[in-house]
């Protein structure tokens, strides 16, 4: 009867029963690692963790699609384009239409792909968003997109509803510097990777700022934060690239104040090791993804 | 499966379950004192957030990046440790990888974290945005075929630019892997000697030209490039035996639109490095770029396209050569003539060899000085201000210009040319493969360079 209705209520594998006494980790260990994508920077995975969605940088700068196993299902780029024209960087999953999106700056498009990697069509922001550089994705659980755009006199984060009209602008104030990733938690929260700031910004649904963590050397601050994620623990997932580690933390349920929970990765090639890590992803089964970038791999964490 | 690790250290994964001192945290009821001091101690410490928020608000890289020396705010020890480790470096100057991919996190491909995509040869800047004049490592957009023959119509004085990235065909090295300094290294002791593995080696990557904690120098290039033997110093300012040395004593004032300003208020963005919209850029012929500028003496060090030669032969020795070169033999045995550089071209040079009259840079699509004088040399008869430079004809990072017919097959030492697909066969340093390797960093095709000014 537990098992029954644990089951029915979370939709989760018998396997990841909470023990009586055990408690769930502050942070994930070590799974496995998969090979196929060259220099990986984005990456995505549905929630069922069934498809895992990597834009590589490198080699064919391909969007690739793998199973949950790591088998490479489909490799996919925009017709008629040659790797010299385009580069993928960040992929985000829309949970209303599975359909996959990936950013490619230096193109100045957003490229939406099917679930099974079948290229579609561009993403055609509001026609108040001219000559932008879109480079991180997110998808609040509506289905709005939100957008890091970096272009030199911009820096902030787009948000759009399913037409491409443009909802509102994020973060004008805070002179953000290369926002990389993005992610938005079940409060509407938007967690925002300053890059070049060294800084994790939090924004409320209406943009206000409600925390920061700052560039330094104490525990939980950061260096150069690139990818980001929620895991289905709730945490902030945060993968500082000249760390060669991903940060983990709890937002304040009232402030969305962000409280620093561990670490996991060290710089190197061996099992768990990274090498200028960029992009994050998790899914509703305690799986946490990081586009080891120079070590041409995706890792798995779980809890 | 790794579990946490005991002691706590990176390795495994190492949890901290509270946050460290000063941390933002849910606020403590308890601690909250009375008195008629709060309204002040809350207006000081609102005073003082707002100060620190400003100060974290201030953005890192929109001034010149990272690579700015001494500026507080931006190298933060961990900075360093971003790049470093005191014990536990893998690679030499500490690294903790090799620099190539420490570049390249915010250089590399889509550039997440700059304006300057490298690989690619693209820059995003709002003000110079474009294809990178000197091209990318993987990628380059330089309009390589625009030149045909005489026919010099349309260019209007930019070089054009492709709208998306061809596949480089030659390149400078940044992986650290060795390559041959070519012209560097001693002289064949007979003439006649093409044993070119006489030539230096050197382990190229990004910062043995660039200096990556920042200096006073246009695109913060090292007073002397790395293992050039000049870096070696101690040099003072100025031309060592035929080459420069550029000191960088000096706080550098960085632009929003370039590297090349130097202590300020000498220039504008107009002419500092050239301007470019859209996918052209001005060749700079005029523009008075500089290549430094000494803070001590006010003076500029020449100007860009001419001192960038003298800088350029720190390492390519042999390629700097004064008017009257191409027609004297040097004594060396392998470059015994050679087209001159960083000196004003005799216009009345003997044996015709400019077909028809002088053509302005713009015309011809390289840039050379045509408005100063340069630095070295002794102008000949009838010149009249015409001082190529390395960079008239090569680019600085990679070139997408292909070779054909016999001219690919130059200076390709080692490299395995097939005939029938008419090829170079092989793996650069970069795994590109199938490349031409023997485009030598020109910016036009063939020798469409040469042809550019001497319209044979």
């Amino acid at each position: 009867m537990l098992v029954a209705g644990w089951y029915l209520l979370f939709r989760k594998p018998i396997s990841e029963l909470p023990l009586p006494g055990v408690t769930s980790p502050a942070v994930p260990t070590y799974s496995f690692a998969f090979y196929g994508p060259t220099e990986p920077q984005g990456i995505a995975v549905t929630p069922a963790g069934d498809r895992i969605y990597v834009a590589e940088s490198g080699a064919d700068r391909a969007l690739m699609v793998f199973d949950a196993k790591g088998n490479l299902l489909k490799q996919s780029t925009p017709p008629g384009t040659q790797a010299s024209g385009r580069t993928p960087v960040y992929v985000a999953v829309n949970p209303v239409t599975s359909e996959v999106y990936v950013s490619d700056r230096p193109g100045k498009v957003i490229d939406i792909y099917a679930a099974d990697g079948t290229y579609l069509r561009q993403f055609k922001p509001d026609a108040s968003v001219k000559d932008w550089a879109p480079l991180g994705l997110a998808f609040d659980a509506s289905g709005n997109l939100y957008v890091s755009d970096v272009a030199p006199d911009a820096q902030v984060v787009l948000k759009f509803d399913a037409t491409g009209k443009l909802l509102q602008t994020i973060g004008k104030d805070s002179a953000m510097s290369y926002p990389n990733g993005i992610s938005v938690d079940a409060a509407g929260r938007i967690v925002v990777a300053d890059g070049s700031n060294g800084r994790l910004l939090v924004f409320d649904p209406a943009g206000n700022r409600l925390g920061i963590v700052s560039r330094g050397t104490a525990d939980g601050q950061l260096g150069m934060p690139r990818g980001t994620a929620i895991d289905d623990h709730g945490s902030v997932v945060v993968v500082d690239t000249t760390a060669h580690a991903v940060n983990f933390y709890s937002l304040d349920q009232g402030t969305g104040s962000p409280t620093f929970l561990g670490t996991v990765g060290t710089e190197g090639r061996q099992e768990g090791g990274l090498e200028y890590p960029t992009g994050a992803a998790a899914d509703a089964h305690g799986h946490v993804y990081v586009a080891d970038t120079r070590n041409d791999r995706i890792q798995v964490w779980s809890y | 499966m790794r579990m946490p690790s005991a002691d706590g250290q990176r390795g495994g994964a190492y949890v901290r379950r509270h946050p460290p001192k000063g941390w933002a945290s849910r606020k403590d009821p308890n601690s909250k004192r009375k008195g008629g001091g709060t309204v002040r101690r809350l207006a000081m410490l609102l005073a003082f957030g707002a100060l620190w928020l400003f100060l974290l608000a201030v953005p890192a890289f929109a001034d010149g990046g990272p690579h700015i020396a001494g500026q507080g705010g931006n190298l933060t020890p961990d900075s360093c440790a971003g790049c470093h480790r005191a014990h536990s470096a893998v690679a030499a100057n500490l690294l903790v990888r090799d620099q190539m991919s420490l570049c390249y996190t915010c250089h590399g491909a889509s550039a997440t974290g700059s304006v300057l995509d490298v690989v690619d040869g693209i820059s995003t800047a709002s003000i110079g945005g474009g294809a990178l004049r000197g091209g990318g490592v993987q990628f380059a957009l330089l309009n390589t075929t625009t030149y045909t023959g005489n026919l010099i119509v349309g260019w209007g004085g930019n070089i054009p630019a492709l709208a998306t990235g061809a596949a480089t065909s030659s390149h400078h090295s940044v992986d650290a892997s060795a390559v041959t300094m070519w012209g560097n290294g001693p002289t064949p002791a007979t003439v006649g000697d093409t044993s070119y593995g006489k030539a230096e080696k050197v382990n190229l990557s990004c910062g043995s030209c660039h200096d990556p904690h920042g200096n006073h120098q246009y695109r913060i290039l090292k007073p002397g490039p790395s293992d050039s033997g000049i870096a070696n110093g101690p040099y003072s300012e100025g031309v060592q035996a035929g080459r420069v040395y550029i000191n960088d004593a000096s706080a550098k004032t960085y632009t929003t639109t370039n590297y090349a300003l130097i202590d300020g208020g000498a220039t504008s963005a107009a002419n500092v490095a050239g301007t470019s919209s859209g996918n052209t850029w001005n060749g700079g012929p005029n523009d008075g770029s500089q290549l430094a500028y000494n803070s001590t003496t006010k003076n500029w060090w020449g100007t860009y396209t001419a001192a960038s030669s003298l800088w350029c032969a720190t390492c390519h020795t042999r390629y700097n050569a004064v008017s009257g070169a191409e027609f004297t033999p040097s004594g060396d045995a392998v470059y015994m003539f050679k087209h001159p550089v960083y000196t004003l071209i005799n216009k009345d040079a003997p044996d015709n060899v400019f077909n028809g009259a002088w053509l302005s840079a713009s015309q011809t699509g390289v840039p050379y000085n045509t408005a100063i004088t340069p630095v070295q040399g002794t102008p000949g008869a009838g010149t009249t201000n015409h001082a190529p430079a390395c960079l008239s004809c090569h680019v600085a990072h990679g070139t997408n210009a292909s070779m054909t017919n016999t001219v690919k097959n130059q200076y390709s030492p080692g490299v395995n040319f097939n005939s029938t697909n008419q090829q170079v066969q092989g793996t650069d340093s970069q795994g590109l493969t199938n490349v031409h390797l023997t485009s030598t960093l020109l910016r036009l095709d063939n020798r469409g360079a040469c042809q550019a000014c001497h319209q044979k």
